[in-house]
């Protein structure tokens, strides 16, 4: 049974009865009043409902337009018991064919407890009884820890000593909180490498919250300006480091990882040369197949942006429909194309915001020498030729 | 980029602030109206009220007629301890479900603005709050307002089926002179960009993008993203002063900064490193003009304006600590997450405290 399917489950926690003791002859007849929890379905979320009044209370409910007059009649607090100075849960009133209900406006959280508070004292014809009070919850997800990280992006044995970020995957759909508090970069002898990445708790998920981008620190990893030459880059060539990630870390679910995840790698020199297509090999398989075009670089690509910044066009500029696996740790570029290749001419496009792991782009360098270098006009784009031809040929 | 008008909510009229209300039709099939807004990020106002909210998500601004919505019972904004706890209680969790993303003072009303997510992960939700001079809390019925949106480019995804996990989180806002202007991050790109584009929203303005690099101190150019920023005139020329991060202030005239192109900001004070901005306001005292600017590891700065014209550029590496323009720590304002500018002596402040977040008003030092 899905979490989402146990959500949409319901429990009463307490059911309160009172009846009205009826002493006044111009009350409507003594009826047991209840306070309910109902099950959401659909677009309908939960909601409170208060059962027992009579078809004349309803009628002059329904009369009633002040918000006040409704909020001391029935309000819903968070808790088990009212906190001074806690206002109440924000939510709609609605008078039903049979019963007062209280939808909140964003759905009542699984497992929460709701103090609900009727006072019949506030009715438009008033009860002689005392108000009274149920707490309710809709049933807690169950859930246990099964979230993991899956991968670490640059995914090689080695990384550039100028990496500028790291790619964390999930196997679920993440919490908010930012990597900061559960990311540690451990030296070769276990010390915690200080304050590596961007002090910056902004978010950085993707849209699904399953990948997080940890940005090491641009100030240590650039040169020339302070935190670097106070503090040096985080990462030395030649040296053996450990990413760790702590279990403590919540998905989506309030619940922690199910393991904490370490990944040992080594670090190379700082790779400070811009991109070039000219160095790219380009393995074109041949016509009226559907083999997948291979295009292996001298080097590891940006996993993310590798991901979204490279196309094939055909003749006539055409966008060639297909498939990208992303292999070799990011070195090698795999396109399966939708329908088989024609002979002829593509060409290999790569948007102009495609990097290295260390920001490295095509035609510039992450850093450039402003004394040598003169100023580059923006790109959108660049691109590179390459012929299908016919098995045979 | 596309325009779009929010829908006008079918909401009874009644229904302007709290969504309290008598709602007469049969529960059952009832749908709850969405927001318009997927969340809410940073928020601005207009000299004129209108309200600016980036939603980071659908990497959108949206320029909202708050209406009647704009006005609390009081004017200006009273001090509510344990803020993020009630916000949390009004939307019927717990403060640990929510994030506070921004602060924004009404500039008529001065009433507090406060933007809100609820919720963990992708399924947040956003929320607007509106504090005012008796410290009472509104929920701002958002999905019930009149208003037009703007979505900032996407740089372009080029394979035809490549997996796009690209996200776009806004940082700051600000109006000035008939222009919003955005800055941002990108989970991918590590690129520094400022967006502008005129309003009214219209179709005619695509708005307009550039990328300001970075000349640190070693005739080294790089790319390094602009956190926070608040345009400035110098001799009546229009200028932004923008903080990046780790975090040098910078300063570029808005006449430079041409579309599509790039530009290389001019460095007048290195405020520190392992930091970022967060929050910057300017301000008058005794004659005097100030910046002040909220930070997450370096506190809060006040800096003199005076030095920014001939302030000399810093071209040559800082050895010290910090360098350039000066300015002078206020150790009375600790643990501040927001900070906006409540009127001509005041500040208002989001703080954490022992056991929550503080929303107060605090003489501007």
């Amino acid at each position: 049974m899905s979490r989402r399917f146990l959500a949409a489950w319901f429990v009463v926690a307490a059911v309160v009865a009172i009846v009205a003791c009826g002493r006044n002859a111009t009350v409507p007849p003594a009826v047991a009043l209840s306070v309910v929890l109902r099950a959401g379905s659909g677009a309908q979320p939960a909601y409170v409902e208060v059962t027992g009044l009579s078809q004349s209370e309803l009628s002059s409910l329904r009369a009633r337009h002040d918000a006040s007059d409704w909020l001391s009649l029935l309000k819903v607090t968070v808790g088990e018991t009212a906190t001074d100075g806690l206002p109440p849960v924000q939510g709609r009133y609605a008078v039903t064919e049979s019963a007062l209900a209280f939808t909140p406006l964003f759905p009542f959280d699984p497992g929460r407890a709701y103090l609900v508070a009727f006072d019949p004292a506030h009715l438009p014809h008033p009860r002689q009884s005392g108000p009274i009070s149920s707490v309710v919850r809709l049933t807690a997800l169950a859930s246990s820890p099964t979230t993991t990280v899956t991968a670490i992006y640059p995914s090689g044995d080695v990384l550039a000593e100028n990496t500028l970020r790291l790619y964390l995957e999930f196997s679920a759909p993440m919490g908010n909180a930012g990597a900061l508090d559960f990311v540690r970069l451990l030296d070769e002898r276990g010390q915690d490498v200080p304050v590596p990445f961007l002090p910056l708790q902004a978010d950085f998920w993707n849209a699904e919250h399953t990948r997080y981008t940890l940005f090491f620190d641009p100030g240590r990893v650039k040169q020339g300006i302070l935190p670097n030459q106070q503090l040096g880059r985080p990462m030395i060539a030649g040296h053996q480091y450990t990413i760790e990630v702590s279990a403590d870390w919540h998905d989506a679910h309030g619940q922690p990882l199910a393991a904490p995840y370490r990944r040992r790698f080594r670090v190379g020199p700082a790779e400070t040369r811009p991109l070039s297509m000219t160095n790219w090999r380009i393995a074109p398989p041949p016509a009226g197949t559907r083999e997948p075009l291979i295009v292996t670089f001298p080097a590891a690509l940006d996993h993310g942006l590798l991901s979204r910044a490279l196309a094939l066009e055909g003749a006539g500029g055409a966008s060639v429909d297909g498939d990208v696996v992303l292999e070799a740790g990011d070195t090698r570029w795999a396109f399966r194309p939708r329908s088989p290749w024609s002979p002829g001419e593509y060409r290999v496009i790569a948007q102009a915001i495609l990097e290295d792991p260390a920001g490295n782009r095509i035609g510039r360098a992450f850093e450039v020498d402003m004394t040598r270098s003169a100023a580059d006009a923006p790109h959108e784009a660049f691109r590179r030729s390459f012929r299908i031809v016919s098995a045979g040929f | 980029m596309r325009n779009r008008l929010i829908p006008i909510a079918a909401l009874l009229a009644l229904v302007a602030v709290t969504a309290y209300g008598p709602a007469t039709a049969r529960l059952a099939g009832a749908v709850e109206t969405a927001p318009s807004l997927s969340s809410i990020g940073p928020l601005t106002f207009g000299p004129d009220g209108m309200l600016y909210a980036a939603d980071p998500q659908a990497a959108s601004i949206f320029a909202l007629d708050l209406g009647a919505q704009a006005n609390g019972g009081a004017a200006g904004t009273a001090n509510v301890a344990g803020l993020d706890q009630k916000l949390a209680a009004m939307l019927g969790t717990a403060a640990g479900e929510i994030q506070i993303t921004d602060l924004a003072v009404h500039p008529k009303t001065h009433n507090s603005f406060v933007s809100v997510m609820r919720g963990q992960g992708a399924a947040a939700k956003p929320a607007l709050f509106r504090v005012d001079g008796a410290g009472k809390i509104d929920l701002v019925a958002v999905e019930s307002l009149k208003g037009t949106s703007v979505t900032l480019p996407n740089p372009p995804s080029g394979a035809a089926n490549g997996r796009n996990n690209r996200s776009q989180s806004i940082t700051k806002l600000a109006f000035s002179n008939g222009r919003v202007w955005v800055a941002g991050l990108s989970n991918e790109e590590f690129a520094s960009k400022l967006w502008s584009v005129g309003y009214p929203f219209s179709k005619a303005d695509a708005g307009t993008s550039v990328e300001i690099y970075h000349g640190n101190h070693q005739q080294l150019e790089t790319r390094s993203p602009v956190y926070a920023f608040v345009p400035y005139s110098i001799d009546n020329q229009p200028y932004i002063i923008g903080a990046y991060l780790c975090t040098p202030l910078v300063k570029f005239p808005v006449s430079s900064l041409t579309p599509g192109a790039k530009f290389r900001g001019t460095t007048i004070a290195e405020l520190g490193a392992g930091n970022r901005p967060i929050d910057m306001i300017l301000y008058q005292k005794n004659g005097k003009e100030f910046l002040l600017m909220s930070n997450t590891s370096r506190g809060v700065m006040k800096i003199p304006t005076a030095g920014f014209a001939s302030a000399t550029p810093i071209t040559a590496p800082v050895t010290s600590e910090t360098g350039g323009v000066p300015y002078e720590k206020v150790a009375s304002m600790t643990g501040i997450q927001q900070l906006d500018k409540l009127d001509a002596t005041h500040t208002v402040v989001i703080a954490q405290v022992a056991g929550g977040l503080n929303l107060s008003a605090l003489d501007l030092p």
